[in-house]
């Protein structure tokens, strides 16, 4: 199985994915630099690591989702491919419209970066971890999550260690405790399951993330 | 600016005027950032030499071996000057260089930390200058994508005026990929990549080489802050990885810029170099030579390459949407000529450029100093002096500032920096324990022990991981040295920090010199407390020793000394001057014990005794674990230096019910005194002689300054 994973000028979470990616057997995860365009056809599914693409220069994911590898990307969906969104990731898909809603500056208009609870709310492509607790870091200017209406499709909340959705457990003001979002083949999710995936990093949560959705592309 | 006897020399060995182009190379290049030739003359007293340095002090970077042919690089550097002046540009731009140098020898930087000094937190500008310093560490080093593994904080109103940002970076590069700073072969060319040479940071150098006074109005100084873009930077670091195969050399456009670069790794490979200052790639038409020559835009790296690898190089400049141009080559003269629009500009032998500053005499004198006279006595039984001290800004919790660095990016963190040092995963599979800092409060009071013990506390940090030391950088941040009594401190500090280097056999590997760290007014001197920060690598084969609480109904042991020593401490400072003023000690013996213990005995969790001493660290401890905990009578009965003191080679370890015995007959074996202070227990609440606080209750507390300070 072939798992593109995106690397825009800026992009700085692709060297811990595709560590992660690649320990899983079966899967071969390939870096794609964003002209790379030729390279993406021949992917089974997409991964957008974090970062900083374009210096997140006038928001973030607002260059990234104005290149040709997006607009590609727009398309490899449509015919059921998957695609995983990891922070900045997430940021590209919402800014390109592939998941609503959008992604403000935090609360405290400060960086955040520590260890946070979510729970599963996806019963879909995520089912397999419905309703499970899970010990992830974050690490993000812009994570707060916004939208007009409560959307569906909502992949995972921010929450204390037994699941509850707390106002103490939001650690950006994101609209109610939203920490991740799916719709059809796209998900994306501000915590970053790859650095929660090795025994040294503190949490292995991480990993069962990953593993549902390597699974997913099986399918 | 260079000094009357520096113009004196050049005239006389030129034997004629210098042009501008030229008199900005000597400008540049005489400064002490760029010469320490206030310092240089006592380098010899470190220790540097181990069978596990690859690279000693002298380039961008000193390179330690680890096993399995891979290399750490470290360096430690100083931004203090600029961010004085434009505090978010200044210390983002401090945290590029510093990764910049680690680059040049071919490392991957895996880790960042930052050693902060500010006015106290009360009131605006110096909160203004926290907070933006804070963003600026954090926009610039979480976009390029290196995590933030510790470093310090320290707060008096002696860095009002002058506010310390020293940064280390550490990197890892495989053995054969080393890159040097040296200019090897004739006829090799000079690729200048990266930003466009802009009219930023023009004279930055000279700027950081002089006091700040009253007539030089900050505002004014403006232009000489370089501005970062770390985008580019994480563009560079990728190129530069990709393309390090090919070099000849490498340095980056630091301090000094493109001519500081060029000369001095001609001098190091005993060559000339010729630079054609109109191929150099610039922001703006309008930028004259000598600018060319010194500019400090950042974002800039100068490699020599044979001509023959110029292709292959620019394919993935190319790639990577990095600029470049061909601004020179190496030659035999060992001249340093430049031309400009057709003209020669400059004509000077490389190693006069370099080594041919006349040294300044720098008398020193011990200044006459009173004894610091504690005024903030704070009443109350030792309990509540504890929690007043950890309330206190010195004290409370930088757990605010942490969170705002990115901490797990590239996914090697083991332990993040709230508890003193990190620790990464290196890709040889062993465990890199990182830490720094100083104790400004306490080398004031005594400049060459206090060096030596703060450094100890640094090192504490590194072996309550399980870490043996293997290497050390240091950046000395002192006031003018024109005057006697500041040479004085920076002096006995160096000799601290060498004494330390050679007791305890850590070479030292790189290091940095800020002096001119204080503001002129007409009526008085303003210097800052002497603040020699060091930056110390360990390394250990397995995982890290907690720094958490792992467990309850556990003990919780001092082990070492009993007392610590109040000179200089957060007691001293905050509550109360001690009466019996006897001088400070340093054991090396007994820190050598603790340290062959804590490195070589699987203990399950430690933390060092920091600021605050005994009481405070161990409520500390209780907090970052949240593990509740009852002391015993023996705790509660100790003395007010066993409680407070600081600076002694003490520790406290956990033990497990089914470990007790072993480790206290392991203890009794080798003569280290322990103390069963207490029992942890699940419920979060803190016991101490019928006093009963709980740990949400502690944090909040412990939290407060911060919050405040920052405006949260």
């Amino acid at each position: 199985m072939e798992i593109g994973v995106f690397r825009f000028p800026g992009t700085n979470n692709e060297h811990e994915t595709l560590r992660a990616l690649n320990n899983f057997e079966g899967v071969s995860a390939n870096l794609i630099e964003y002209k790379d365009l030729q390279r993406i056809n021949d992917q089974d599914a997409f991964v957008i690591p974090g970062g900083f693409s374009f210096g997140d220069i006038l928001r973030a994911g607002a260059i990234a989702k104005t290149t040709e590898t997006v607009q590609l990307l727009r398309d490899e969906t449509l015919s059921g491919k998957l695609v995983f969104g990891i922070c900045n990731g997430f940021q590209i898909l919402t800014e390109a419209g592939l998941l609503p809603g959008a992604l403000l500056p935090n609360r405290h208009t400060r960086f955040v970066s520590k260890f946070i609870n979510i729970k599963i709310s996806d019963d879909k492509l995520f089912g397999d971890l419905f309703n499970q607790v899970m010990r992830i870091p974050i690490a993000h200017f812009e994570g707060n999550y916004w939208n007009t209406t409560r959307p569906d499709g909502v992949l995972a909340r921010y929450s204390d260690i037994d699941g509850r959705d707390t106002e103490d457990s939001n650690p950006n003001g994101s609209l109610d405790n939203i920490a991740g979002m799916v719709k059809n083949s796209v998900a994306g999710m501000m915590p970053h399951p790859e650095r929660a995936f090795f025994k040294h990093q503190g949490s292995t949560d991480g990993r069962k993330i990953l593993k549902v959705f390597v699974e997913a592309i099986k399918c | 600016m260079l000094t009357e006897p520096e113009i004196t020399k050049i005239k006389k060995t030129l034997g004629r005027d210098p042009t501008i182009e030229e008199f900005s190379t000597f400008d540049a290049l005489w400064s002490e950032h760029c010469s320490y030739k206030s310092s240089k003359r006592w380098f010899h007293l470190f220790y540097t030499e181990s069978e596990r340095v690859a690279l000693g002090i002298g380039e961008g970077a000193g390179l330690i071996d680890v096993g399995e042919d891979l290399l750490v690089g470290l360096g430690l550097e100083s931004h203090n000057h600029p961010s004085a002046v434009d505090p978010f540009n200044g210390a983002s731009t401090g945290v590029g260089g510093i990764i910049r140098d680690i680059l040049s020898q071919g490392c991957r930087p895996i880790a960042i930390l930052d050693n902060l000094r500010f006015g106290l937190p009360f009131q605006n500008r110096q909160k203004l200058l926290l907070d933006q310093v804070i963003l600026g560490i954090s926009s610039y080093g979480n976009c390029v994508g290196v995590p933030n593994l510790g470093g310090d904080l320290e707060f008096d109103e002696n860095f009002e005026e002058n506010p310390l940002v020293n940064a280390m970076c550490v990197g890892v590069v495989d053995k054969d990929k080393i890159i040097r700073s040296v200019a090897k072969n004739s006829g090799d060319i000079l690729v200048l990549y990266g930003g466009k040479t802009g009219l930023d940071g023009i004279g930055g150098v000279t700027f950081a080489s002089e006091v700040f006074s009253d007539s030089n109005n900050t505002l004014e100084q403006r232009g000489s802050v370089q501005i970062g873009d770390p985008l580019t930077e994480k563009k560079l670091i990728d190129v530069t990885l990709e393309i390090s195969e090919h070099l000849s050399a490498l340095q980056d456009l630091g301090g000094g810029g493109l001519v500081c670069a060029a000369v001095e790794m001609a001098e190091k490979g005993g060559k000339g170099v010729h630079l054609n200052l109109n191929e150099v790639h610039t922001q703006i038409d309008d930028i004259k030579a000598w600018q060319r020559l010194i500019s400090e835009s950042q974002e800039r790296m100068l490699a020599i390459i044979n001509p023959a690898n110029l292709k292959k190089i620019t394919e993935s400049l190319d790639k990577f949407e990095v600029e470049w141009s061909v601004v020179g080559e190496i030659n035999e003269s060992k001249l340093f000529t430049a031309e400009f629009n057709g003209e020669n500009v400059a004509e000077l032998p490389v190693d006069f450029v370099i080594n041919g500053f006349p040294e300044p005499p720098r008398p020193m004198t011990e200044p006459d100093r009173p004894i610091f006279n504690s005024n903030r006595r704070s009443g109350g039984d030792d309990l509540q002096i504890a929690l007043s001290l950890l309330q206190s800004v010195d004290l409370a919790s930088r757990k605010e500032v942490f969170i705002q660095y990115d901490q797990h990016v590239q996914g090697n963190t083991v332990v993040s920096p709230f508890n003193g040092g990190g620790v990464l995963l290196l890709p040889n599979r062993k465990y890199l324990s990182i830490a720094s800092g100083t104790n400004s409060f306490l080398v004031n009071q005594s400049p060459k022990l206090g060096a030596e013990l703060a450094s100890l506390e640094i090192l504490h940090k590194i072996v309550s991981r399980g870490g043996t030391p293997i290497g050390l950088v240091d950046s000395l941040n002192f006031g003018n040295p024109d005057f006697p009594d500041s040479y004085w401190e920076f002096v006995e500090a160096i000799k601290g920090v060498a004494n330390f280097s050679q007791q305890l056999k850590i070479p030292v590997v790189g290091g940095n010199v800020s002096l001119y760290n204080e503001k002129q007014t007409e009526s008085a001197r303003k210097k800052i407390l002497p603040s020699p920060f060091i930056g110390i690598i360990g390394i250990s084969d397995q995982a890290p020793t907690s720094p958490v609480l792992t467990t309850v109904n556990s003990r919780i042991f001092l082990i070492g000394s009993n007392k610590g020593q109040l000179i200089g401490s957060q007691y001293h400072k905050q509550v109360s001057t001690p009466t019996n003023m006897k001088k400070l000690e340093v054991y090396y013996e007994e820190e050598q014990k603790l340290m062959g213990f804590l490195t070589s005995f699987q203990l399950t969790a430690a933390r060092h005794i920091g600021r605050g001493g005994l009481l405070v660290s161990l409520i500390k401890w209780l907090i970052e674990s949240k593990v509740g905990f009852k002391a015993n009578r023996a705790l509660v009965n100790l003395g007010v230096e066993e409680k407070f003191g600081e600076f002694a080679p003490r520790f406290l370890i956990q033990v497990r019910p089914e470990e007790e015995v072993e480790l206290k007959g392991k203890m009794r074996d080798l003569k280290i005194n322990f103390v069963d202070l207490g029992r942890t227990s699940s419920e979060e609440v803190f016991i101490y002689n019928n006093n009963s606080h709980t740990l949400k209750e502690l944090e909040e507390a412990w939290n407060k300054p911060m919050k405040e300070a920052l405006n949260l």
